[in-house]
């Protein structure tokens, strides 16, 4: 069965990416079979939003750990390209400084601030985009997975660090643009941010990298690693009595999870030209849990699917009705937490299941 | 030469033993009267208890009184280019605007301005209304004026007025201090020993800085003023720590509804804020229905936003908390859901502005202990209803068969089944209970700050942090958690600012957490783990 | 060489008390390398909990607890305990469920546990020859790739005796056993674990009287947190203690 799903959404990915491949890039534009700006950037959200997804799930779905802040790694990673980007503008901002950002002008601001330093260098903005959120990762889940907090407690101070770094990105003195954000970008890597190419390539770029995230992370949990991980899910303290240092397991899937997001972040600055501190904001950590849910967590493919179908809901509510769109949600996390535990994967496994009458053997998820 | 000082003396005995009143037509007079002859007429006109006089004084004083032969009265004149425009003396209403030459200015020098000045505060601080007698001495306190010492010691020697002879006591100190004779600058600093008000300090410190006082003054005025600060710090950590409780207070309002949801069922309520904003909002609309006496909408809002939040909260376990029995996650997950739900529904029907909820009479103003130490009624009232609420509750919990029940199915639900408490019903009640004064606690927070749709988001980190760090399941380790973590925050706020101080907390608790998982007073027996 | 270092578990006046009640009260034990032995007591005497203490799990107050005369147990955590060859069997039977049956075992096999051999190293051919071996041993091969949820309660229980043998522990902790096993399978126990005495040191908790004759080994019997007889079955089953804390008051 999943099989069936995984060969599905993989080749459907590809299928999108070639196609854009094809006529947005290699193809002149004249043949007329490329996809507009509107739609290579909603389809590069989706696929950024999907990468997300992926990556919680491989806490949460394989080893139990749920963070409900998860919105920070992606902001971080977001952050992180955004910085990159600002330095790239130069001496083309209203304020016509070379060195300095248009907000640190209007801040009185003389000098770059020491953090800044090294952002004008793509591989270093690389560099910081995978080491940021994973060090945060890193020292956060130290120290919480070896004091063993675990389960909701767990949850609630996940909240609670997304919350203190929204609160801390929104002042002004951090010198990360304040509740304005960083936007107004010009170009990346020598090409101009806006123009329908390089869209295009970031939409493909999107697309690649979650092709390659599903295929290595669902590899990932073939192997041993993968078992240990649903071990330390199911029963924790049987699998310390294994032998197995459950912390060490549960850091470093966090650890990559939480990189995995601030790549989806840095994806995602570049096609919508801005990032803000909203983007820490307690709730939106909250969305990727339901994208996962509705899409079946412990299946990463799920929760790909999960995400691209709670934003087109998303695109489409903010569009004919917003005011329904928050009903819409609200009303999504109550019911299929109740009806569909285990999301629309669980739904259609269920069906197929129930359609072959032999006992099929399935990967079940038991409750976390 | 003998017959100017009898026209004096003629016309001060006059002065003394009538009471003559000014006359405008004495406009003329006044513009050709000598300096000595103008001195006095100032005595007659601070007699004078008129607005004329009055206006007369002050426009004399600043250099803008005029006699306007033409028209034979005085009026107030003001340059304008090359002219004069002139005005009337007390409404003000422009007359006229005239070349320079056809009016009298009615001089004025240093000594008379003296006078004049003296003349007009002696005024002020006599008149029969107590506030104009408050703000003549603010005014003062200001810029004290040591050519006023005398005036003002006659007027501290006559006064009979209790309220305004602290508010004298100072004035006359800061005047002294501006003196130059050391006994009287003595005389001043030992009138402000004591005195925390800023013009206090400030005199202190303007004597101190300069160059010409003795060393035993300067000696005595650092001691004095190092002891006021000394004062002001200590009463200043005092209202610190009074603001922390009076936080802490709305801290567990808000957490305690959540300990015991979380503490009797281990369920995780994440619209838990959306109660209090149901109280809040209860409250409002208690108002609308109970307009004018907003004491009585204050008192039936408790009781109503209980019953509102309560039944919202018995509502919400059994249509969804029932079903994800033993699964805390997914009732996490399905409460988020829920919090959503109500803040649009709420959005919906009362919009998305925040709405005004106005305190009642009684509670406005503030208890003042001096320039250091103040406090606002309505967090007085906070404060009190919170312990209320808590001594309500402990009672519940201890001293009620329902409460016995209720620990009992806390502590070991098995146990607690097999001898025939019925856990389900137990859980909607508990879950009502809690919901409830979650409910009260909107009523409290809403005569705080203002009440919107959002109002749940601000309060549902804190609350579980409270819950989490007190320990889950304890009425006590929340109490102690809210007070700690609201005297914390306001210890901390002044020296690093508000929203750092917020960020040093999570952190803080975060922590914490890592090295106590089970909070400061963990119920024994219990966790959301088992 | 004195008693503690020579045993190969030693435990001197160890003392448990959750929140007032004792349940292990200086309680001295020690167990010879390649020793079977039995412990035997009522319900509440305290043995899971001495397991407990050996296995990391509970801190004892007070005592010394000593594994091959050199670990300090009561440093250790756990995983440090468990990687030192200390394999535990518990009283209910905690597999993991989702995982199928080969899993189980290959997640016990002895081997490197860090996360990154996990990731890249594989069973060699010989050790999932072993692996087979020891699941056909246990009685489960037709279902090596049934999840294990799926099994019975006494087939669980025999999972988790192959995924303790894969473990290759030096000392065993058995917990209760023959709880939930027929008497032809209490019976095979009993025979593997006599198997397994002399290259390994096994310790049996149980209730069972008759599994514990079977045995045939030393018999420690606990009460209220000490051991107040240790002998030989008949040797025990004889003392007035034992009989009057088994059978009287």
């Amino acid at each position: 069965m999943d099989q069936i799903f995984r060969k599905f959404t993989l080749s459907f990915v590809t299928v999108v990416v070639l196609y854009v491949f094809i006529n947005n890039i290699l193809l002149p534009e004249s043949f007329g079979f490329g996809l507009d700006s509107y739609y290579l950037t909603l389809i590069g959200k989706y696929l950024c939003f999907a990468i997300l997804a992926l990556a919680l799930d491989a806490a949460w779905g394989y080893c139990g750990i749920l963070s409900l802040g998860h919105g920070a790694f992606f902001a971080l990673g977001g952050y992180a390209m955004g910085m990159y980007l600002m330095r790239q503008i130069g001496d083309r901002g209203v304020y016509g400084d070379p060195l300095l950002p248009d907000f640190m002008v209007f801040l009185n601001w003389t000098e770059l601030p020491w953090f800044w330093t090294g952002f004008d260098q793509p591989w270093f903005a690389a560099l910081m985009i995978i080491l940021v959120p994973g060090l945060l990762a890193f020292f956060f889940g130290w120290f919480a997975f070896r004091s063993r907090v675990s389960g909701v407690y767990f949850s609630i101070i996940t909240q609670a660090l997304t919350y203190a770094l929204m609160l801390a990105f929104f002042r002004n003195e951090m010198g990360f643009g304040g509740n304005n954000g960083l936007t107004d970008f010009k170009d990346v890597l020598g090409y101009p941010i806006s123009s329908e190419r390089t869209r295009a390539s970031f939409m493909i770029v999107s697309g690649l990298t979650l092709i390659l995230f599903l295929i290595s992370t669902s590899w990932a949990m073939t192997t041993k690693f993968g078992r240990v991980l649903l071990a330390i899910r199911d029963s924790e303290d049987r699998t310390r009595f294994l032998g197995y240092r459950v912390e060490s397991y549960k850091l470093s899937i966090f650890v990559l999870s939480a990189t995995m997001a601030g790549i989806a972040g840095a994806l995602y600055v570049p096609q919508i030209g801005i990032i803000n501190p909203g983007e820490f904001s307690p709730l939106n950590s909250i969305e990727i849990v339901v994208w996962v849910a509705v899409g079946g967590r412990g299946s990463l493919y799920g929760a790909a699917l999960g995400a691209v179908v709670v934003n087109l809901a998303k695109t489409y509510f903010t569009g004919a009705y917003p005011d329904a769109w928050l009903y819409f949600l609200g009303s999504l996390f109550v019911l299929s937490t109740i009806f569909m535990p285990r999301g629309i994967v669980g739904v259609f496994q269920d069906s197929l299941h129930w359609l072959v009458t032999e006992k099929s053997r399935y990967r079940g998820t038991s409750s976390p | 030469m003998v017959i100017q000082p009898c026209k004096f003396l003629f016309r001060a005995l006059l002065a003394l033993f009538s009471s003559a009143t000014f006359a405008f037509e004495d406009g003329l007079t006044l513009s050709q009267s000598s300096w000595a002859d103008k001195a006095e007429w100032i005595e007659i006109l601070s007699r004078d208890t008129t607005d004329e006089a009055e206006q007369i004084l002050k426009h004399w004083v600043s250099g803008h009184l005029f006699y306007w032969p033409a028209e034979n009265r005085l009026v107030a004149g003001f340059k304008q280019g090359r002219k004069y425009e002139l005005r009337e003396l007390i409404s003000g209403v422009a007359i006229n605007v005239v070349k320079r030459k056809a009016v009298n200015k009615i001089k004025v020098n240093n000594k008379l301005r003296s006078k004049i000045k003296q003349a007009l505060a002696y005024r002020s601080l006599s008149s029969s209304d107590a506030s104009k007698r408050l703000t003549a001495i603010a005014e003062l306190k200001r810029k004290p004026d040591y050519s006023l010492l005398h005036t003002l010691l006659r007027l501290e020697e006559a006064n009979r007025d209790l309220k305004t002879s602290r508010d004298l006591q100072t004035l006359v100190g800061l005047v002294y201090l501006e003196s130059s004779k050391s006994t009287e600058q003595i005389e001043g600093i030992k009138r402000l020993t004591d005195n925390l008000s800023s013009e206090a300090k400030e005199g202190l410190s303007r004597l101190l800085l300069r160059e010409d006082i003795s060393s035993d003054v300067r000696a005595l005025g650092l001691r004095t003023i190092r002891d006021i600060e000394k004062q002001l710090s200590y009463w200043g950590h005092a209202q610190d720590i009074v603001f922390g409780i009076s936080l802490g207070s709305i801290l567990l309002l808000a957490a305690v509804g959540l300990a015991i949801t979380f503490g009797v069922m281990g369920v995780i309520n994440m619209a838990h804020g959306e109660f209090i904003m149901l109280g809040a909002y209860t409250t409002f609309v208690v108002q609308q229905i109970i307009p004018g006496g907003s004491a009585t909408a204050l008192f039936v809002s408790i009781p109503a936003a209980f019953i509102v939040a309560g039944v919202a909260g018995i509502l919400l376990e059994k249509s969804v908390i029932r079903h994800l029995y033993g699964r805390p996650l997914e009732t996490l997950l399905a409460t988020v859901g829920v919090s959503l739900l109500l803040q649009q529904m709420v959005r919906s029907i009362f919009g998305p502005l925040n709405q005004a909820v106005t305190s009642p009479e009684i509670l406005s103003g503030s208890l003042v202990v001096n320039a250091a130490f103040a406090i606002t009624y309505n967090r007085v009232f906070v404060i009190i209803f919170a312990a209320l609420v808590m001594v309500g509750l402990w009672l519940l919990m201890y001293r009620t068969p329902f409460g016995v029940r209720l620990r009992a199915v806390t502590m070991n639900r098995g146990m607690a089944a097999s001898m025939g408490i019925r856990s389900q019903r137990m859980d909607a009640l508990a879950f009502g209970l809690g919901s409830g004064v979650a409910g009260m606690a909107g009523v409290a927070i809403s005569q705080l700050t203002n009440v919107g749709p959002n109002l749940g988001q601000a309060y549902i980190v804190d609350s579980f942090m409270v819950v989490v760090f007190g320990g889950v399941g304890n009425l006590f380790g929340t109490a102690i958690a809210a007070i700690g973590l609201g005297v914390a925050t306001k210890i901390v706020e002044p020296i690093i600012g508000p929203v750092l101080a917020k960020i040093v907390i999570l952190i803080f608790i975060i922590l914490f957490i890592q090295r106590r998982p089970r909070g400061l007073f963990a119920l024994r027996g219990r966790s959301v783990e088992e | 060489m004195t008693l503690e270092n020579q045993s190969a578990l030693y435990l001197e006046s160890i003392s448990v008390s959750f929140d007032g009640f004792k349940a292990l009260n200086s309680l001295s034990i020690a167990m010879d390398s390649g020793e079977l032995r039995a412990i035997i007591g009522p319900n509440g005497a305290g043995k899971s909990t001495m397991m407990d203490v050996v296995t990391g799990k509970t801190r004892p107050s007070s005592g010394v607890a000593l594994l091959s005369g050199i670990h300090d147990l009561l440093k250790l955590d756990e995983v440090k305990i468990a990687n030192l060859g200390v394999g535990r069997k518990f009283q209910k039977p905690s597999v993991i469920e989702s995982l199928t049956v080969r899993e189980n075992l290959e997640l016990a096999f002895v081997g490197n546990r860090s996360p990154l051999s996990s990731l890249l190293a594989k069973l060699s051919s010989e050790n999932q020859d072993e692996l087979e071996n020891t699941c056909t041993r246990v009685g489960l091969s037709e279902s090596i790739e049934e999840s294990a949820g799926d099994l019975s309660h006494g087939q669980k229980q025999w999972l988790e005796i192959g995924m303790l043998l894969l473990q290759k522990p030096t000392l065993l902790l058995v917990d209760e056993p023959a709880a939930g096993m027929t008497d032809t399978e209490t019976m095979k126990t009993a025979d593997l674990l006599k198997s397994l005495a002399g290259s390994h040191t096994v310790v049996v908790v149980e209730h069972d009287m008759d599994f514990v004759e079977a045995l045939e080994c030393r018999v420690s019997v606990l009460h209220e947190g000490t051991v107040i007889a240790e002998g030989s079955h008949a040797h025990v089953s004889g003392d007035s203690q034992v009989i009057e804390v088994y059978l009287g008051r």
